[in-house]
């Protein structure tokens, strides 16, 4: 399975939260936050679009606890390389 | 579906917004701090609400009276009146007979609503267009709008995200022999029904503890179903549909891209509206919005945008034009027109 930077995709995940959230990590049970709110939940489907033409449904976040579900969930829908 | 009509020539566009303005900043939704982010991430900075005595028909009614005005239109010749909302002022009668009254259109005109939102213009211009007859003299008048943003009760205004405005519009439509061609292409996946919806007392689903309210204020029993969004499955129906449904139409119609003078898209959010257009390869310039001012404005999106920053162009010139609502439903639509010199009063304030 091809896997995404780590490091970019919790830059792009504390981009989606405004910021307002420092030192996140692949354990980071990033529902669980109380930054978490419907914005933030957008602004990550939002960017899965942009950065891994990846489509996350509000479905696929509930059943993700942490960031590295999440990682694990666009990695096996990444598109093949070109 | 997927249709060219011809002979139809659009004689004009006005559109109505409340004159009441609440600048996002200022209103009472959440705090300061998520005031802030709501505007960065929707682009909405202030929208227009209707009063709690204003309907989306009196906006539609007003539109509709200036441009008849304007036009000079004999309001005796005007065969039909159709109105897409879901707005209106009761469950019954359609809204369109009472703004028949109210216009004082003939009995000789039909009149009805159509429950559609964020994709209703292409449809409208659809329907409308259909319905006017290949003559000379037929006229069609075409209303849409909502008041989605108006709150129904006080109680609302620190929870409901103020991401809708209220407007409507008016377009008048006639059968010209020198017309250009309309291509209308349309779409729906029923699939998606539950993605934005509200719900009705007795109906299915019904409705819950969580999605019901009450109040009795100013003397008036209220009772509200809240409506609902799964926010993150509309963007990825957006992402998915709107830029293959614009692709579609420029590759039927053999339009390239550059000879569009402007992509005229419903406006949902910032965030959806910058996937579009970087997705299409657009320039700010090719689509212009009036999400910032106004919000978003479910159905009147496209005509309010076109009266408030393509004015000019469609007065004084032939406009090559891509239009493209998406939504509720789900249900999307484009239609590709070109339209050459209509009247377009000024934006309406009420």
């Amino acid at each position: 399975m091809p896997a995404i930077d780590t490091a970019q995709f919790l830059d792009s995940i504390t981009d989606a939260f405004d910021l307002r959230v420092s030192n996140l990590g692949l354990d980071s049970p990033f529902r669980q936050l109380k930054e978490w709110d419907s914005m933030v939940s957008v602004s990550i489907v939002a960017a899965a679009y942009a950065d891994y033409d990846v489509q996350v449904s509000g479905d696929d976040l509930l059943s993700c606890n942490t960031l590295d579900d999440l990682k694990q969930l666009i990695e096996s829908r990444l598109p093949p390389a070109p | 579906m997927d249709q060219t009509l011809h002979q139809i020539r659009i004689a004009g566009l006005a559109a109505a917004v409340p004159r009441h303005e609440e600048p996002i900043a200022d209103s009472q939704y959440g705090t300061p701090e998520i005031r802030a982010r709501f505007s960065a991430m929707t682009g909405v900075h202030a929208r227009r609400l209707c009063l709690p005595d204003q309907f989306c028909s009196d906006l539609a009614t007003a539109a509709a009276n200036r441009l008849l005005d304007e036009l000079s239109w004999n309001r005796a010749e005007v065969e039909n009146l159709i109105f897409i909302t879901q707005s209106p002022d009761l469950n019954y009668p359609a809204t369109a007979c009472l703004i028949q009254h109210r216009l004082n259109l003939p009995t000789s005109c039909a009149a009805f609503d159509i429950n559609l939102g964020c994709s209703g213009y292409p449809y409208g211009l659809f329907i409308a267009a259909k319905m006017t007859a290949q003559r000379p003299g037929s006229k069609t008048l075409l209303l849409i709008g909502d008041s989605a943003g108006k709150p129904n009760l006080a109680s609302e205004l620190n929870t409901v995200s103020p991401l809708f405005g209220d407007a409507a519009s008016a377009t008048a439509l006639e059968w010209h022999p020198d017309a250009p061609p309309m291509r209308i292409q349309l779409h729906t996946d029923g699939s998606g029904w539950d993605n934005i919806m509200s719900r009705r007392a007795g109906g299915r689903p019904g409705l819950d503890a969580s999605n019901f309210q009450f109040a009795n204020e100013d003397g008036q029993i209220k009772i509200q179903s809240q409506s609902q969004m799964k926010g993150e499955d509309v963007f990825n129906f957006t992402a998915s549909t709107v830029p293959p449904a614009i692709h579609t139409m420029l590759a039927a119609m053999n339009w390239p891209k550059e000879s569009v003078d402007a992509f005229v898209l419903h406006q949902a959010s910032r965030t959806v509206n910058e996937m579009l257009r970087k997705r299409l390869g657009l320039t700010p310039a090719q689509t212009p919005g009036s999400l910032e001012k106004f919000g978003n404005t479910s159905s009147a999106t496209i005509p309010l945008t076109l009266v408030t920053q393509w004015r000019d162009a469609l007065r004084n010139s032939r406009q090559r034009l891509i239009l493209c609502g998406f939504g509720v439903g789900l249900s999307w639509g484009t239609a590709a027109c070109e339209w050459d010199r209509m009247v377009c009063p000024d934006l309406i304030e009420l």
